[in-house]
């Protein structure tokens, strides 16, 4: 499988803050790669050095196979779409418009691309309206347009779900699954919305105060991960006792206010412990089991990084 | 007060800033690069002065129309004027603050600029005291006119919304008909008025025949006008 | 590269300067028949000598407001980052943006002499002969020129500072710059003002001084070649925008 972006060593120092440390990442042709992160992880930061519009301080990155430079950069921007943080347009211009200064830039012949792009986003019936008038949510998928409409080979929408509302984040997603499938494209998103990430991914990347925590497949790194029992009893520490004497379960339980956790991918486990308890006279009033999530495994690896 | 400073609060460690610095200088700087390139005829310093004071009151008319352009638009451009009207504050307040502001600032830079101009006449040339009330003269004069001339770039700024727009209209305004300061039709472009009456305050020769009352009239009832529309500008809820 | 210089004439079509086009070409004419109206014994040559001494020292400030107004307004707008991300070294969009300039500069200049003549033509009553008329027409590739070889000062310093003022605070600058120094031999050596008074002298009056013509297109030529190389310096070193 062709390497479509990689980066080596990668690094940003900025004068107060190193805000890219040391970070590998790889996206493969076909990816749909989620790059995860809490605010002021460094997202952003490494986007940018990915496109050219910031130069490390050390470490280098590959676009489609070749070192990438400040001199050659614009060379490989033909092949890729993209849109960082909130889009930029010309204000009294119309969405039209700002596509069409867009696709004479990128050299698109086909004048129809721009209807294209804008049905693909639902702003077909606005596209005369001058862009100071569009709503976040409308600029939002315009800047979406914007990066889909000279056809790009690789896709990098640094938080493409800002601002929209509920039924547009699942239009966007299901777009971007559509174009990763039908369409064979390749696309990076950052985000820290996880839910939405975990259901349009097939590998993420995890980075926190800038340096990468982990990356690989999603079923690789979330796996049985942060599986865990959920118990709520009256009576936390009795109940504790009797499962350690018991010796149903000798790992870790971590106990809170009115409920303790027993982590294990053990799912039988449950029955057993619930029965044990309610014969032992401890009233059970809520016991579940919470499953493998992109976020129980992000929270865990950002704190043991914080550790 | 409260207000006003708040609002100096607002333009410190922008770009204002070094703006108003530069334009405060500039006078200065030009005078002294003039009197040190006159030739020996021409070099009495006071006389530089009366012939060039034209820069003096047109360095601290630009600054003036940046500043007032710079504190109405930055509200509407940063979108931080909606928090100014949900403020528990009236309107006409807040709009009496930014003018307090220009008022503060205009004669902070008026006293500054021709101060040092009269401190290096001092060390340079000679002084009397007919001189001394001339500065004093073109000083406060020019900064009051100016200050009435404000409502005017305000409406603008308020109208247009946008600084750029709003600059280049005062500006092309100004820069244009300024070829009108130094005849007696003056008095039918009113931003011209602070001018060339300051200028005509420190000239010694060919001195324009103005009716000073007239003109401090004229202002006065365009500051009035302006003021008004500017309040109704200030006050329409969109 | 002619692409990129159709899409700067899309953007600046529609931006809010455009207005200074028409008024700073059609505004120095009325201008000067205002300023000549009550005077008697007007002849051509004094009323374009007006026009120009209008024209010239304020297309300066026009011309530095359009040059500060077409880069600086791709931070103001958020556009820089997707401008960079155009697949053209980043020269070439400086170099549209100068040729831009250069089609501004021609076009307000023309104009400019278009709506003199005709001022002058209704405030005069007479045509003009056809001598005046031919020195005028050949003064307009000269003040195209000089006023052209400026815009790599505004370029510069508004690449530095990105912001939009930097135009207007120059232009102010020149303009006080010519009133002061009109009278001065230091006049001929400052860049800014060599457009007034080239066309000036070139045109027949003397009342500015100057020594050589040479020297003064040498500053002139000199200063758009220093400015434009450090445009592209700048642009290679220091065009993070973070």
């Amino acid at each position: 499988m062709s390497i479509l972006v990689q980066t080596n060593q990668l690094v940003k120092q900025f004068k107060d803050h190193k805000a890219v440390d040391s970070v590998n990442l790889k996206v493969e042709k076909g990816d749909v790669y989620g790059f995860i992160g809490q605010n002021g992880a460094g997202k952003t930061t490494t986007i940018r050095l990915l496109l050219g519009l910031l130069s490390p301080t050390s470490g280098g990155v590959e676009l489609f196979g070749d070192k990438i430079f400040n001199t050659n950069i614009h060379k490989y921007l033909p092949r890729i779409g993209a849109m960082i943080e909130t889009p930029g347009f010309y204000l009294n211009l119309s969405g039209a418009e700002n596509l069409d200064i867009h696709r004479l830039m990128m050299k698109v012949k086909d004048k129809d691309s721009i209807q294209r792009a804008m049905k693909i986003v639902h702003l077909e019936d606005v596209g005369k309206k001058k862009v100071k008038e569009y709503s976040m949510g409308m600029k939002q998928r315009l800047g979406i347009a914007r990066a889909l409409l000279h056809n790009p080979e690789l896709l990098i929408l640094d938080e493409p779900t800002n601002g929209l509302d509920p039924r547009g984040i699942i239009e966007i997603r299901d777009l971007i699954i559509d174009i990763a499938k039908k369409h064979g494209k390749t696309v990076l998103i950052s985000s820290h919305i996880l839910d939405e990430v975990e259901r349009m991914v097939n590998k993420i990347g995890i980075i926190n105060k800038g340096k990468l925590l982990a990356e690989g497949h999603k079923e690789e790194l979330i796996g049985g991960h942060g599986k865990s029992l959920v118990y709520k009893v009256d009576n936390i520490d009795k109940a504790v006792e009797i499962i350690r004497d018991n010796h149903l379960f000798d790992g870790e339980i971590k106990v809170e206010e009115n409920s303790f956790f027993i982590f294990t991918d053990n799912d039988t486990l449950n029955s057993k412990i619930t029965k044990l308890l309610v014969e032992n006279q401890i009233n059970v009033y809520e016991s579940k089991i919470i499953s493998p999530s992109l976020e129980n495994y992000f929270l865990e690896l950002v704190e043991k990084g914080e550790v | 007060m409260k207000y006003i400073t708040l609002e100096l609060r607002k333009i410190k460690k922008t770009s204002m800033s070094y703006i108003i610095f530069l334009f405060a200088t500039l006078p200065i700087l030009l005078m002294l690069l003039l009197h040190i390139t006159s030739d020996e005829i021409n070099k009495e310093f006071y006389t530089i002065i009366a012939n060039y004071s034209v820069i003096i009151t047109m360095c601290l008319f630009t600054v003036s129309i940046i500043l007032a352009n710079y504190i109405i638009t930055r509200e509407y451009q940063e979108s931080t004027i909606i928090y100014l009207f949900i403020a528990p504050v009236s309107r006409k307040k807040i709009l009496a603050s930014k003018f307090g502001l220009l008022f503060l600032i205009l004669f902070t830079l008026s006293i500054f600029t021709y101060g040092c101009i009269f401190l290096l006449n001092v060390m340079l040339g000679e002084v009397n005291s007919d001189i001394f009330a001339r500065y004093v003269a073109a000083c406060l004069s020019g900064a009051f006119l100016f200050f009435l001339l404000m409502p005017l770039i305000v409406a603008i700024a308020l109208w247009r919304k946008n600084f750029i727009s709003s600059m280049l209209i005062s500006l092309v305004m100004l820069i244009f008909t300024s070829p009108f300061m130094f005849t007696q039709n003056f008095y039918a472009f009113p931003h011209l008025i602070p001018m060339a009456v300051s200028n005509n305050m420190l000239m010694t020769d060919n001195k324009l025949d103005i009716n000073y009352p007239l003109a401090f009239l004229i202002l006065a009832l365009v500051g009035c006008l302006f003021t008004f529309v500017s309040v109704r500008l200030f006050e329409k809820k969109e | 590269m002619l692409s990129v210089v159709k899409v700067e004439i899309k953007k600046l079509m529609s931006s809010m300067v455009l207005w200074m086009i028409p008024a700073g070409a059609i505004l120095p004419a009325i201008i000067s028949v205002l300023v000549l109206l009550n005077i008697e014994g007007v002849y051509w040559k004094g009323y374009i000598h007006t026009s120009m001494d209008t024209f010239n020292p304020l297309a300066f400030l026009i011309f530095a407001c359009f040059v500060s107004f077409i880069w600086a307004r791709e931070y103001e707008e958020g556009m820089m980052e997707i401008t960079l991300l155009y697949p053209y070294p980043k020269y070439v969009l400086l170099y549209a943006k100068i040729i831009l300039m250069f089609i501004i500069i021609a076009i307000i200049v023309i104009l400019w002499a278009v709506s003199t003549y005709i001022a002058g033509r209704i405030y005069l009553g007479e045509v003009m002969n056809t001598g005046d008329l031919k020195e005028l027409i050949k003064m307009l590739p000269v003040i195209i020129v000089t006023q052209f070889l400026l815009v790599t000062i505004t370029f510069f310093i508004t690449m530095v500072f990105k912001n939009i003022l930097v135009g207007a605070i120059l232009g102010v600058i020149s303009v006080v710059l010519c009133y002061l120094f009109q009278a001065s031999p230091a006049i001929q050596y400052i860049p800014i003002c060599l457009p007034m008074v080239l066309s000036h002298n070139l045109y027949g009056f003397n009342q500015v001084i100057l020594d050589s013509y040479a020297v003064s297109f040498g500053i002139l030529s000199a200063t758009f070649t220093v400015m434009l190389i450090a445009c592209v310096i700048y642009l290679r070193k220091k065009w993070e925008l973070h």
